[in-house]
């Protein structure tokens, strides 16, 4: 144990109860030293304002998580606790559906082990298949980590254990052993202490849980329940399977002789695109996360994640890269916060190269336009005035996010249940469409609002009534009256009138209409055609009240509507709050045959030598570029069929011009052919040409197009 | 002799003086004699007038009651060993202590008697030598362990049970044998075993060793799933047989491999045909989740999802689906045929006699019933991308989800994993499952299969 690591935190005596437990100042230590050594960027002030709201979203995605699989993982800890009840011949056996998002899983098994050892038992023990590749190491890391586990829970409660821990040997650790351990530890600490009676005397059950049980070799895992099985009775073991397809896999995996020995219980999860939308909607979406995603790069993220992985941690992944590259274009992005006094606190800071970086966002260029002359001078020269004008405009969209995501709700809540859901039936696509256009120009806002044309009176009324609902919540909260407040009296209104008409008054005024238009005299054919044609003119069928109240309540919300849902764009410093640079894909997609098209076609991307590389035209070739990228280039100028001699005639004339002079006689240099030689088989290996059976001097290019 | 005189008003005891013999033998002298009526003969009662001696051991379980005399010096007892002859002369005690483990053995275990007396006989005699080995073999839970460990516990005899399945290792399996041998206890915070024993020689040795200690004669060494030695070091079965010789200590093995099955003990209801009716219904449908031993809280749920949602509960991403797709395509159609499925201009095919032939195939030759094929990854993206609508990027994201239906077991390598290029792949999912995601994206798989599209 190191002496010295433990002195250097405080001069204070240390009683070393053994050399298994390591000190805690040690651990504190490590902490704070990594903290230090994080980043080099911590002094900048656009990093600390990143962290921070960084460091909220994942406590709050934190909590959000447990929030969600708590159903499910009560459900779980309850079967386990009451598993061992009676007296049980085969091992209680939950199986977790959880759905094919494997990266997801690794938190949701987390927080399951921590709940358990938290309500049920210490012990537990999480297998992961790349560490049991035999029943041998599958046995001992799940020992080891009971036994670990105990060693650590008896340290934090109580310190009276002098009992020598010991290293175990790997090859101790049988099952043999664990029972030896766990009847010691059951049998004899209610005479040791006879306080812990009480709550020990019940034998804990020992969990075992595995996360992933598709990826698991089967014959380990038929011989670990196997033997399990026969130790159920004295060690009350549990298991927890993660199956991320189907249940059916149980079976395929095990036989009967083996799935004889566990009952089997099953659970299921919920789909990953519903946790997705949880985590949208109650943290990206909430009025309390500062940084948007704009509509590009969120439609980049949803694609990724429906339609490739279906990871919703790899979805945060992105996001956190995102709001990284968001945050690090500099102190400006500092101003991403919806505290106001802070954000003042920061635009006084700012120096004049922060302004400048500031002057730089595209949309300050349409607020310079739109000035007068002299407002535009002394925007560009004054930094003074120019932070006024810049603490003001983030104040207004700051405003416009709050109250955007409040009626892009509102929205929701008309439009989700209309047939056919033009607008989509989650928050998400709603929120991709409005972020990158004006929702209320595009066709499927319009269509939304005829068929909101017909909605009924009860359907209608429960909308507006949940509108209003959600729209006071949010002035109750944040306790501002405005322009807000006004429509939400003007629908509340128009609510009580159309819970006022009874339907008996609506029908009488349908049947008075119909008295009206009854064609009662009928003189000739001309007139009755004359007629006819201008009733079909006047198609509309004059409304009853209802129908006009529901005309007006549409008009009033489209009107708001259309006030508050415009399009970050059009605003000014929107670039603050919204992140919307596409060219992220390429850093978020791995693409490697783009990758390695790059770095052959043009070496000095990655290379970044400037003498021997650089070149203004991409298709330019130079004698000092690597061989291999020369002859990747002049093979991209050729045919299906690549003749190995023009070949090297190419590549001698651009490696050596003046050997081209005398064209006589050639004579190869060994040394150039040797070169080229082993560029072509380089390419070969990177699978860009092959060798054709069909032409024995010719080899056959494999790959065509970007 | 009249009937009537012989029984009833203290005539009984007269007869009885007369033949001068005792009251037992006088009633049967009535009854035979006198009264003509044959009496049945139980010769399972015994007088101690009969020699003892003479009723062999295997037939003691049979006999009623048993009799005892002495005469001179010389007891006239049944033969047989147990309690020493000092604290039990007339063996009353040693045969009902056998009667007692026999019968409690017995109760405990039921329909097991014929085995259970088999055993028996072969250990339950202390001062007889134990057979070297014994096999015992028999199906899967039909109690061959249960009757070993509780016949040896009931006869006292010396005795370890050594689980084989857990031995997965040799050394454990030395280890926990010795351990259990001298009641070595592990202790958790030094779990040092009785003696380290990495292969068999140490174990002869350490053995030896601990007899010198303890008393190890008639001791037995229960094997239990001997069925394991098969894939354990070779020299172990050989080694437990010869076990004797080689440690000189009587020990004896059991294999409890397994015991014969015996009827099911439910089998006895005569109205058996009327009651099956009666269950047959409900153990038809739980049959599936019988199999899986799913609790029964939520057998109900599972029997309700038909087997077409099995597709549509796994959810998968769209490329994925895709992927899976054309894996399925790649592994049941043969790649000659992959020009006319999948390009849209592959030029005219003049039909000939074969073609005709083939349009006409027996289910058995059709692709999807023969089981799928192994296809290269190449073979797999340009399927892919020849049936997925939109452009899709290729790009990693796309690859890692190959891998990961590996993972999930629907794609399965089928080539070695050292190779780097032309890694196969077959396809795991059967039609119906296929056939399922398929709809889900709006795709029509029969189009795309050489068994269901005909030229």
């Amino acid at each position: 144990m190191d002496e010295k690591e433990s002195v250097s935190v405080s001069k204070g005596v240390f009683v070393f109860r053994n050399d298994f437990n390591p000190p805690v100042g040690k651990r504190k230590k490590k902490h704070i030293e990594s903290k230090r050594a994080e980043n080099a960027f911590s002094k900048n002030l656009w990093y600390r304002s990143y962290s921070t709201l960084w460091n909220k979203l994942e406590h709050e995605i934190e909590i959000l998580n447990k929030k969600i699989f708590s159903s499910v993982l009560n459900d779980l800890v309850t079967f386990i606790k009451t598993s061992h009840d009676t007296a049980v011949e085969e091992i209680p056996t939950a199986a977790l559906l959880t759905g094919i998002n494997m990266p997801d899983h690794r938190a949701q098994f987390l927080t399951l082990s921590n709940q358990i050892k938290e309500t049920v038992s210490p012990h537990v023990a999480c297998l992961y298949s790349q560490d049991c590749q035999s029943i041998k190491c599958l046995m001992e890391h799940m020992i080891r980590q009971f036994i670990n586990n105990e060693v650590f829970d008896i340290d934090e409660t109580e310190e009276l254990i002098e009992s020598s821990r010991y290293q175990y040997k790997k090859s101790q650790l049988s099952l043999s052993f664990l029972k030896c351990w766990y009847e010691d530890l059951y049998k004899e600490k209610p005479v040791v202490s006879p306080k812990k009676k009480k709550t020990k005397s019940i034998r804990k059950i020992l969990v075992v849980i595995i996360p992933d049980f598709e990826s698991f070799n089967a014959q380990v895992l038929q011989k670990f329940i196997l033997i399990a099985s026969c130790y159920v009775k004295v060690l009350p073991f549990a298991f927890v399977f993660g199956i991320a397809t189907q249940l059916t896999t149980l079976h395929t995996t095990l036989p009967y002789k083996v799935s004889s020995k566990i009952s089997i219980r099953v659970f299921n999860s919920q789909p990953s695109t519903i946790y997705l939308n949880h985590i949208l909607e109650n943290i990206f979406f909430a009025l309390d996360c500062p940084f948007q995603i704009g509509g590009k790069v969120f439609n980049l993220f949803t694609d990724i994640f429906l339609f490739y992985d279906l990871s919703v941690k790899n979805f945060l992944q992105n996001i956190k890269y995102a709001m990284a590259e968001h945050f690090s274009y500099g102190n400006v992005m500092a101003l991403c916060s919806y505290n106001k006094k802070e954000v003042e606190q920061i635009v006084k800071s700012f120096s004049h190269e922060d302004c400048e970086s500031a002057r730089h966002l595209m949309s300050f260029r349409d607020l310079v336009e739109k000035e007068p002359y002299e407002n535009q001078i002394k925007l560009l020269t004054d930094d003074e005035y120019f932070k006024t004008v810049l603490l003001a405009q983030v104040n207004k969209v700051a405003m416009y996010i709050e109250e955007f995501h409040l009626f892009l709700k509102c929205l929701l809540i008309l439009v989700e249940d209309l047939p056919k859901a033009p607008l989509g039936k989650n928050v998400r696509e709603m929120y991709s469409l409005a972020a990158s256009t004006n929702i209320c120009k595009t066709p499927e806002y319009k269509e939304c609002f005829q068929l909101l044309g017909f909605q009924s009176k009860e359907e209608l009324s429960a909308k507006i009534s949940k509108i209003i609902e959600h729209v006071s919540s949010y002035l109750n909260n944040t306790g501002r009256s405005s322009k807000i407040e006004y429509f939400v009296n003007d629908l509340q209104c128009y609510l009580n009138s159309i819970n006022n008409f009874n339907m008996t008054e609506i029908e009488d005024a349908v049947l008075e209409i119909e008295k009206e238009d009854t064609i009662t005299v009928q003189t000739d054919r001309k007139q009755l055609k004359e007629k006819l044609l201008e009733m079909t003119k006047q198609a509309t069928k004059p409304m009853n009240k209802y129908e006009k109240t529901r005309r007006d309540v549409i008009e009033c919300i489209r009107h708001t509507f259309g006030e508050y849902l415009i399009e970050p764009r059009s605003l000014y410093f929107h670039e603050i709050f919204f992140f919307d640079n596409i060219s992220i894909q390429n850093y978020i997609i791995g693409s490697h045959r783009a990758a390695i098209h790059n770095a052959l076609n043009d070496p000095y991307y990655y290379l970044q030598c400037v003498s021997c590389c650089e070149t203004q035209d991409s298709s330019a070739i130079k004698r000092t570029m690597p061989d291999i990228c020369i002859a990747y280039k002049l093979h991209l100028e050729c045919g299906k069929m690549i003749n190995l001699y023009d070949w090297l005639q190419a590549f001698l004339s651009i490696v050596d011009p003046s050997d081209t002079a005398d064209d006589g006689k050639i004579r190869v240099d060994p040394k150039l052919q040797a070169r080229f030689t082993q560029a072509v088989a380089e390419l070969e290996y990177l699978g860009f040409i092959k060798s054709s059976k069909r032409k024995a001097d010719h080899v056959a290019r494999l790959t065509w197009g970007g | 002799m009249d009937k009537g005189r012989c029984l009833g008003g203290g005539r009984f005891v007269s007869t009885g003086e007369r033949i001068r013999l005792p009251d037992d033998v006088t009633m049967g002298y009535i009854i035979e004699h006198l009264l003509k009526q044959p009496l049945t003969v139980v010769d399972q009662f015994h007088s101690h007038l009969e020699p003892m001696k003479f009723i062999r051991r295997d037939m003691i379980e049979d006999q009623i009651s048993f009799s005892y005399a002495r005469s001179k010096d010389e007891w006239n007892v049944v033969k047989i060993e147990g309690f020493d002859e000092e604290q039990d002369q007339n063996r009353q005690v040693t045969l009902f202590a056998m009667d007692h483990t026999l019968t409690s053995l017995k109760a405990t275990l039921p329909c097991r008697d014929t085995q259970i007396e088999q055993l028996y006989n072969l250990f339950a005699y202390k001062d007889e030598p134990f057979v070297e080995s014994v096999y015992i073999y028999g199906g899967p839970s039909t109690g061959k362990s249960i009757v070993v460990t509780t016949l040896l516990e009931k006869l006292e005899i010396k005795h370890a049970v050594v689980n084989l399945i857990e031995c997965y290792t040799s050394k454990i399996l030395f280890e926990s044998i010795l351990n259990k041998f001298s009641g070595h206890k592990i202790d958790p915070r030094n779990p040092s075993p009785y003696a380290k024993c990495d292969n068999l020689m140490d174990f002869i040795f350490n053995l030896q060793k601990l007899s010198e200690v303890e008393d190890l004669e008639n001791s037995i060494l229960v094997l239990d799933k001997a069925e394991e030695l098969r894939n354990m070091d070779f020299n172990l079965l050989a080694g437990f047989l010869r076990l004797k010789e080689l440690s000189a200590i009587s020990i004896s093995k059991n294999f409890v491999k397994y015991c014969q099955p015996i009827i099911n003990k439910e089998h006895t209801i005569n109205d058996s045909t009327a009651l099956w009716r009666n269950i047959a219904p409900s153990l038809k449908s739980s049959l599936e989740v019988l199999y899986l031993r799913v609790d029964s809280v939520h057998s109900q749920k599972t029997l309700t999802t038909p087997k077409e949602n099995l597709a549509q509960s796994l959810e998968l991403p769209f490329y994925a689906k895709y992927l899976l797709i054309a894996a399925y395509l790649a592994s049941y159609n043969s790649v000659k045929d992959d020009k006319r499925l999948f390009m849209k201009y592959h030029g005219k095919k003049t039909k000939t006699k074969k073609d005709v032939n083939v349009k006409n195939k027996v289910s058995e030759r059709l692709n999807t019933q023969l089981g799928p094929k192994p296809f290269t990854l190449d073979r797999l993206l340009a399927i892919f991308y020849s049936v997925v609508d939109d452009k899709v990027g290729f790009n990693n994201n796309l690859l890692v989800q190959v891998s990961s239906l590996v993972e999930l077991q629907l794609l399965s390598t089928v080539s070695d994993n050292c190779c780097l290029d032309g890694l196969k792949y077959k396809c795991n999912v059967n039609f119906d499952f296929i056939h399922g995601i398929s709809r889900m994206v709006g795709f029509n798989i029969r189009k795309y299969l050489s068994d269901f599209s005909h030229f």
